[in-house]
């Protein structure tokens, strides 16, 4: 592979596979770093790409590795509470405060959801992938992945309805 | 579109059985001004899903700099073994090269290091440095006869010694001190 075909066939999936580090990382520097060490060692392999059904997919496996590297790594979790210190940054185009809110109230709300389940609503919800693309993303099975999601989806519904009905308490 | 169809749907959706068509008829639905009150949690999570999606990686030298990273270690990887011994070489060779010149550089300064005669008579200067040296040891010799009287400073702590013995006489004397008890024992019984 040329670089000018990784340039054009690979590099444009750099927006998925940071979003998806961002979900598991939940720190914007660390998931560029990570998206950055990817796509070098996807050229490291570039002679073997041809052999994966799916370049995008083996891409976001490499990720997915890196990221759960990372989150067992020591520094990440001092670099994560530095982060959530800071408070959620506003990188959505909301345009009001109220919807602003609720945006980062729901993101609060996924990514509080284990590893597994966050990586797998996210492919699913936000990225529109098909079970059996997750599924050799990810490295699990099919089934695996329904059972998954499904609890995910549950417990997020559940914590939307303890968040909410707070609020209308309040209100 | 039915509400009770979409009640259908979300259950379907929880347990993790809709297909990509059924999700898609979900965020449109959510999507749109008709969502009553009791699914407004899912409209908010359903327009989550779809705001993140428009998420995007900011930095704007990123490609370039994967490019760059990528052209420099493609273009050398063949190459890069031979440049790699090549320079091994020459390191190598200059190091030796280095290790040679110091030590031709101080081999050739050592014995470059002698001092200059500055006499034309060696007799003359024989003559000069025995005046000197005698010179040196006369003035010598002066002070150490004054430093004679220091040493009499000797003689006179020994006398001084003398002293000491005041100690044991004045411990008699308290003996003295009885005397003066008994003197006042006597004027008070008067």
């Amino acid at each position: 592979m040329t670089a000018e075909t990784f340039q054009i066939e690979v590099l444009p999936v750099k927006h998925k596979l940071f979003r998806f580090a961002n979900r598991l990382l939940c720190n914007t520097e660390n998931a560029e770093d990570i998206v950055q060490e990817t796509f070098l060692r996807l050229w490291s392999k570039r002679e073997k790409l041809s052999e994966y059904r799916s370049i995008e997919a083996f891409a976001m496996t490499i990720t997915k590795n890196l990221c759960l590297d990372k989150l067992k790594s020591k520094k990440h979790k001092s670099d994560q509470l530095t982060e959530r210190n800071q408070g959620t940054t506003m990188d959505t185009p909301y345009k009001y405060t109220e919807q602003a809110d609720t945006f980062n109230k729901v993101k609060e709300i996924i990514n509080s959801l284990p590893e597994q389940q966050r990586m797998i609503i996210h492919l699913r919800d936000v990225e529109g992938y098909e079970f059996e693309e997750m599924a050799e993303m990810l490295e699990l099975s099919v089934n695996t992945i329904r059972v998954n999601l499904s609890r995910a989806r549950k417990k997020t519904r559940g914590k939307m309805l303890k968040a909410y009905n707070y609020e209308f308490a309040k209100n | 579109m039915n509400l009770q169809k979409i009640e259908l749907l979300i259950r379907k959706y929880e347990s993790g059985e809709t297909s990509m068509e059924e999700e898609k008829t979900l965020h449109d639905f959510f999507w749109s001004n008709e969502v009553p009150v009791h699914l407004a949690n899912y409209k908010k999570l359903f327009l989550f899903f779809d705001t993140s999606k428009s998420e995007m990686l900011k930095d704007e030298n990123f490609d370039e700099r994967i490019m760059e990273a990528i052209t420099k270690d493609g273009s050398t990887k063949t190459p890069k073994a031979k440049a790699y011994r090549l320079y091994a070489v020459m390191s190598i060779a200059a190091s030796i090269l280095i290790l040679i010149s110091v030590g031709f550089y101080f081999q050739t300064r050592t014995p470059q290091i002698h001092f200059e005669d500055t006499y034309d008579n060696p007799e003359l200067a024989y003559a000069e440095t025995k005046k000197i040296l005698m010179l040196v040891s006369g003035n010598m010799n002066t002070g150490s006869e004054e430093l004679q009287s220091v040493a009499e400073l000797e003689n006179g702590f020994r006398e001084l010694k003398k002293i000491s013995n005041l100690k044991s006489g004045m411990k008699s004397m308290e003996k003295l001190s009885v005397l003066n008890k008994s003197k006042n024992l006597i004027t008070s019984k008067k």
